[in-house]
């Protein structure tokens, strides 16, 4: 059964990427540097992404009944993830201002798993 | 005409391969400051450089300063980028309301004064870009499906496939192999009808709640521990939604759930990146 909120969370990195290399603003204009192709950069990262070790390094909300310590052995902390210390990172905190139960997780947030 | 012209694309790239930038701001996203109290974010951006807002008239660029764009073979440098990137932009929406957000690795040239010369270049495009997303956010519908269950019962159910197997065992090898054939081709054609009829059903039941509604590319390499692996990807929704209607989506979205063998992945709040404009020419 799916759950009737909407989620940021551990699945949804792959998500997120590809919106991020996809879509988002092209800016036309003389002053702006074109990279190149990050669609494509986007495909190989796709490809190299969202497994459990991904999720686990980024402090990710797991699914219940996922084997934690099975993850945080096989994952690696990167030593270089400073801690996102804005207002979004917060499960408790909505980024918008619903009043019921209805809160996103956010996908880069160093919560506690559930 | 069959001679190969390099696309845009691919022109851009070579031109730019080897440039240098000259006083570059990183953008992130351009948000309505006219809400919002005078502009700082708490937040760190890309490679750890000072986030900042850039103002014209009440709209803001949410910019770094950066002296080149970032471009790395390390997929997992690639991976930090992007989750900062986001994070910024995650706090210019808290701070500002419904962002404009850029496509990662949006570099502009020429310090705040070009930056600023840019905004006003396209002022009126968008403020009314602006003023169309306030209190919208993106959200994406992927409807997963194991067909198990369906093919269990349509065995029973359809005239054709239960005349094929009685068929099947009255023939001798030959034939039977023949019939085992034709039973799979009936199977396949009943379950690319049964998908059809989940996605429709999706895109109605959404339909009421969302302003505006495009299907994504299902063939994307998007396998994560989240699907099982019985479960096929049927149709992806990028939607637009007034975030008073989130939890109507979930409700309506859990209609479709009722059906055996459904599962629906819901993500979100989201910028609208999927129905962001281009700007300029």
């Amino acid at each position: 059964m799916s759950d009737p909120k909407p989620t940021r969370s551990q699945g949804d990195l792959a998500e997120m990427l590809e919106m991020l290399l996809d879509k988002g603003v092209v800016v036309n204009a003389d002053i702006a540097v074109s990279v190149g192709d990050t669609e494509l950069l986007g495909i190989e990262l796709r490809a190299a992404i969202a497994s459990f070790e991904t999720a686990a390094e980024y402090g990710l909300e797991f699914p219940t009944g996922t084997d934690m310590e099975r993850v945080e052995s096989a994952a690696n902390i990167s030593p270089d993830q400073s801690d996102p210390a804005s207002e979004t990172q917060s499960e408790t905190e909505s980024t918008n201002p619903l009043s019921d139960d209805s809160t996103p997780t956010a996908s880069t947030s160093t919560e506690e798993t559930e | 005409m069959t001679d190969h012209r390099p696309s845009p694309e691919e022109e851009q790239t070579a031109t730019n391969e080897e440039r240098t930038i000259s006083d570059g701001r990183y953008l992130y996203c351009v948000v309505d400051t006219t809400s919002a109290e005078p502009a700082t974010l708490s937040t760190t951006g890309v490679d750890d450089n000072s986030v900042y807002v850039v103002e014209v008239n009440g709209v803001g660029a949410v910019v770094h300063d950066c002296e080149t764009v970032y471009e790395t073979e390390d997929l997992e440098q690639v991976k930090r980028w992007l989750l900062t990137h986001q994070q910024v932009v995650d706090a210019a929406g808290d701070a500002f309301g419904t962002p404009l957000p850029m496509r990662f690795d949006t570099v502009l040239e020429g310090g705040d004064a070009g930056l600023k010369r840019w905004l006003e270049g396209h002022y009126e495009g968008i403020r009314d870009e602006l003023a169309s997303f306030t209190g919208v956010w993106e959200y994406r519908t992927n409807l997963l499906w194991d067909s198990a269950p369906f093919e269990e019962t349509i065995a029973d159910q359809d005239d054709r496939l239960r005349e094929l197997r009685q068929r099947k065992q009255q023939s001798g090898a030959g034939k039977r192999f023949l019939l085992e054939k034709q039973y799979d081709q009936r199977l396949q054609e009943l379950k690319r009808e049964r998908q059809t009829e989940l996605a429709e059903q999706l895109e109605e039941a959404i339909t009421p709640v969302v302003n505006n509604l495009t299907e994504q590319d299902t063939n994307t390499p998007l396998h994560d521990e989240h699907s099982s692996v019985e479960k096929e990807q049927i149709v992806r929704f990028a939607v637009l939604a007034d975030e008073d209607n989130e939890t109507a989506l979930g409700d309506r979205l859990d209609t479709i759930v009722e059906h055996e063998g459904v599962e629906i992945r819901f993500t979100g709040p989201w910028p609208p990146y999927t129905f962001a404009p281009d700007i300029g020419e």
